[in-house]
């Protein structure tokens, strides 16, 4: 399952390897199953919902980061995301994953928050870490503009977040999901609740509309 | 690959640069601790609202609404205006009153009759405290200056 959402189809590569939990095969067994811990969460057992909260928890905060391009803000929403997930755990049908679950309530939180936050958006930025420079990729990008790497990225990193914001809630979370935090279409179809061409065409308009903006940038 | 892929690869690139912003040191070995302490305080995942917040966050997220909003204060403050407007405005009765009350009260009174309603002159639309007809009492010259008591002055046939 996991796999699955992490697979980019369009490129065959795991985008977003790095930045998810690492699990290797054997700890994975260890674990406890996903069924198991909602079915003793839901018996009010805080202990296997910890554990439900502790596997997710860095993908749904850094959506809702990429998406608010606000640390305090993606902190509060990936919190109550979870509060009401706890509350709503008896409605919980298993139709879907809880994974896909939570990430549709925390995802939905978030999408109304900044429907209300609109005229007051501004950002607070986590800082970069030290593998950024190891990414040739990025320096490529960068060496050519200024020769101190360091502030290149910086500004690059306020560009790239300057451009997320002037895109639709609905297509920054397309980008989001698909080109940084790496699901597939038909998770993200899930998610947003509508159908894979839907996210393809939204994907689509939303890379152009960045492109387009970021065109210093991109040679 | 993907066409759209190809388009778009140095974009993606780019975005690569997401998946290197980190949260402070230790942040997620404390989040699930919070969350957790949170739910045990009994907090909902709902923030409290005022009934003035959230009609306040209804009017910012709904345009149509807001278009409504301001129609309708505009239309009650037009038709506040206009009420005023007839209220104020004098009918010939008051006309004619005032021309009766003209002899009586003087010139000054006589304008104050003429902007009083045709209701009643009793209720005036006026700001001023002071009912017309009271004006009246402090209109009339109470005392006059110069009916001071004069010395009397006797005199002696023989000076």
């Amino acid at each position: 399952m996991i796999t699955a959402i992490m697979t980019d189809p369009a490129t065959g590569k795991e985008p977003a390897k790095a930045m998810e939990p690492e699990l290797s095969q054997a700890s994975a067994a260890t674990l406890p199953n996903e069924n198991e811990l909602v079915t003793q969460a839901r018996r009010g057992d805080l202990a296997a919902y910890d554990q439900l909260v502790q596997r997710y928890q860095e993908r749904i905060y850094r959506t809702l980061y990429h998406m608010t391009s606000n640390h305090e803000d993606a902190n509060d929403l990936a919190q109550e995301a979870f509060i009401k997930a706890y509350q709503a755990l008896k409605s919980f049908k298993g139709g879907s994953s809880f994974y896909t679950w939570v990430y549709r309530i925390a995802v939905n939180k978030t999408l109304n928050f900044l429907k209300q936050r609109k005229n007051r958006s501004h950002m607070s930025l986590n800082d970069l870490d030290f593998n950024v420079e190891n990414n040739p990729d990025l320096v490529a990008l960068v060496s050519d503009k200024t020769p101190r790497r360091e502030a290149g990225l910086t500004e690059l990193q306020e560009k790239l977040n300057e451009a997320m914001l002037t895109l639709s809630e609905t297509h920054r979370l397309v980008v989001t999901l698909h080109d940084v935090q790496g699901l597939s279409h038909e998770e993200i179809a899930k998610i947003m609740d509508c159908n894979v061409g839907t996210v393809r065409s939204r994907l689509f308009y939303a890379r152009q509309q960045l492109q387009g903006q970021l065109v210093d940038y991109l040679k | 690959m993907n066409p759209d892929s190809e388009q778009f690869e140095q974009l993606r690139k780019l975005l690569t640069l997401k998946r290197h912003e980190q949260p402070p040191p230790g942040y997620f070995n404390r989040f699930s601790d919070q969350v957790i302490a949170r739910i045990k305080s009994g907090e909902t995942g709902e923030k409290e609202m005022t009934w003035f917040r959230k009609l306040w966050l209804l009017l910012e997220t709904k345009p149509m609404l807001t278009g409504a909003f301001g129609a309708a204060v505009c239309a009650l403050a037009i038709s506040g205006i206009v009420f005023s407007d007839d209220t104020e405005s004098p009918g010939s009765t008051a006309h004619n009153a005032a021309a009766g009350l003209t002899p009586a009260l003087g010139d000054g009174m006589a304008v104050m009759a003429l902007n009083q309603g045709s209701e009643s002159p009793h209720f005036s639309s006026s700001t001023n405290p002071v009912s017309p007809t009271l004006r009246a009492l402090f209109d009339q010259p109470q005392f006059n200056l110069n009916n001071r008591p004069q010395p009397a002055g006797f005199g002696f046939p023989g000076n």
